[in-house]
């Protein structure tokens, strides 16, 4: 079991499923090209999805430890959100 | 309620006047005829952007041409109807092929040669070819007889073919990239033979269905199946549907999309569309061409005239993508979660076995999911805006009815008479779908009703109703306390 980091191949909007990354408010998180998931590899969900919708992210941006891109948007309303390589909005 | 006979005051000689009006009696909901028109490519007789009515296969393959998208379609559909044992009205309406570009071409390159005589099997775009391949067969025989095959089955196959020395080549039956979306696959050979299948050229060039969605606008039709499923065609397909919902056009219909790539690819149309009128029918690998997925789901879906049905685990006779590419419950989850309308092999319950030719939706959705940016649960479910709509046309249907010049020979007045006379024509209504079960809670809803003048605009009254939808079935969760 290793992390990987994904995103979503060209022309594609992945839905994640909630047992991979919970997304906001009840909604799957959608994961668009440029968005960086860190995830779980041996999951079949996964690997399934790397075999057309995902592709792995050989040099992933650098963020601080512990951040999980998927539950720091977690709480965001959909239309915020964005894992792509934007600083993370400060909390308010 | 003054009697009003229509009949002029001029009249002068003595004797009797008899006028017939009529009018529907009792209090019923009016018939609904479904009607299904699909769109894709076609070269036959038919001019493109004509719409015409679709009654029989060969009659259509001659419009359309043999193999040709929109026969293919057209073909789907009668076979979804007979498989179902009930349909919409089907129309059809051609595009012309792309003008440039190219149509995608397929080799079968074969070689070895057979130490025990049996059959081939190749299938091409799910359809399964079969052919002998016999000891001493030469490679140019074994072409010869696969295509054979591919000659035989021309009126239901999407391309022609031609053999030269063990190779066959076919040919897309028309231009553009709807060629790269056919599944070619050798399944079995006799031992000692081999066959290659590769992609000659890519399918290059986009048929474009801006008249034919322009040429549908006016007629009413229930839902426009497509055979294309690109963004751009998804941008075309919005610019139609919104304008068709409008509050004055009223012609409520849903378009629907095959995609037979990754839930990703899906899931892009979806979120571009989010809109309660378009559907994206989703299945990874489906052999089974993207417009004839469409015009299956358009069959299934207006198999069921009831506007608030339930198509959960209908059966529709497409070909299955291979056991690998099955959708996992997770991903129908995520499929549904994003707006697709998944479809999913059937499986016999005793050995576990795919069975073939036949898949089913796992649930009809729409690709409306949010709203403002925040989930909006209220459209998922095709029956909610269908009911609406039917709602909304028996509305129309009792008040030509009852407000009609048939029923009315000076015409309807704005009268005292007027304001309890559409609430009670809206409560008839009300009450009669409450009676075939499609809404529920009609006598508390009736206590939201309106009827007023409206404040400013002379001669027009405004109406606010609520109905409450009775949604399918679609879960049951239970419980077991097993005790020992």
């Amino acid at each position: 079991m290793a992390k990987i980091t994904v995103t979503a191949r060209p022309g594609r909007v992945v839905p994640i499923h909630s047992t991979v990354a919970p997304g906001p408010a009840g909604a799957p998180l959608m994961l668009n090209p440029g968005d960086e998931l860190e995830v779980d590899d041996s999951l079949t969900l996964v690997q399934r999805a790397l075999r057309g919708d995902l592709e792995v992210v050989e040099n992933p941006r650098p963020r601080p430890p512990g951040e999980r891109f998927s539950a720091a948007v977690a709480a965001r309303p959909i239309a915020s959100v964005v894992l792509s390589d934007a600083p993370p909005k400060k909390a308010s | 309620m003054t009697v009003n006979t229509g009949i002029s005051t001029s009249l002068r000689r003595p004797g009797l006047a008899h006028k017939f009006i009529y009018q529907v009696g009792g209090r019923a909901l009016t018939p609904l005829p479904q009607r299904l028109l699909m769109i894709g490519i076609a070269k036959g007789t038919i001019a493109p952007g004509v719409i015409f009515p679709i009654n029989d296969a060969i009659e259509t393959d001659g419009q359309c041409g043999i193999g040709v998208e929109l026969s293919l379609m057209a073909r789907k559909a009668i076979e979804t109807e007979g498989f179902l044992g009930q349909g919409p009205f089907l129309y059809g309406c051609g595009v012309a092929e792309p003008s440039s570009g190219a149509a995608r071409t397929q080799t079968f390159t074969f070689g070895g040669a057979a130490t025990v005589g049996d059959n081939a099997v190749v299938r091409i775009a799910g359809r399964t070819l079969v052919f002998p391949i016999n000891v001493g067969d030469s490679l140019t025989k074994m072409g010869s007889n696969l295509n054979d095959a591919i000659g035989a089955q021309r009126q239901v196959i999407p391309v022609t073919s031609i053999a030269a020395a063990g190779v066959v080549t076919t040919t897309h039956t028309s231009k553009g990239v709807c060629g790269n979306d056919v599944v070619f696959e050798v399944v079995k050979l006799p031992p000692g033979v081999t066959c290659v299948t590769a992609q000659g050229t890519a399918g290059t060039g986009v048929a474009d269905l801006t008249a034919a969605l322009a040429a549908a606008a006016g007629p009413d039709y229930d839902v426009i199946a497509l055979a294309n499923h690109a963004s751009a065609d998804l941008s075309l397909a919005l610019a139609h549907v919104i304008p068709a919902w409008g509050p004055t056009e009223k012609h409520w219909r849903w378009v629907l999309f095959g995609e037979p790539g990754t839930i990703g690819v899906g899931t892009a149309l979806a979120v571009a569309a989010n809109d309660r009128a378009i559907g994206v029918i989703s299945c990874e690998q489906m052999p089974s061409l993207p417009g004839e997925m469409a015009a299956a789901g358009g069959v299934g879906l207006l198999s069921v005239a009831r506007p608030n049905g339930n198509w959960d685990r209908m059966r529709l006779p497409l070909y299955p993508p291979s056991d690998a590419f099955a959708y996992t419950g997770s991903e129908v989850e995520v499929a549904l979660a994003a707006g697709l309308t998944p479809l999913t092999p059937v499986v016999d319950p005793q050995t576990r076995v795919q069975q073939p030719g036949v898949v089913l939706i796992e649930k009809f959705v729409t690709t409306s999911t949010t709203q403002d940016g925040q989930p909006f649960e209220a459209l998922r479910d095709i029956a909610v805006p269908r009911v609406g709509a039917f709602i909304a046309r028996q509305v129309d249907a009792r008040y030509a009815a009852q407000f009609g010049a048939s029923a009315n020979p000076d015409g309807a007045l704005l009268d005292d008479d007027a304001i309890p006379r559409v609430r009670d024509m809206i409560a008839g209504i009300l009450y009669d779908a409450q009676s075939a079960k499609i809404i529920t809670n009609v006598e508390f809803d009736l206590q939201k009703l309106v009827v007023e003048k409206d404040p400013s605009a002379p001669g027009r009254l405004n109406v606010d109703m609520t109905y409450t939808v009775v949604l399918g079935l679609h879960q049951v969760v239970v419980i077991h306390r097993v005790t020992i």
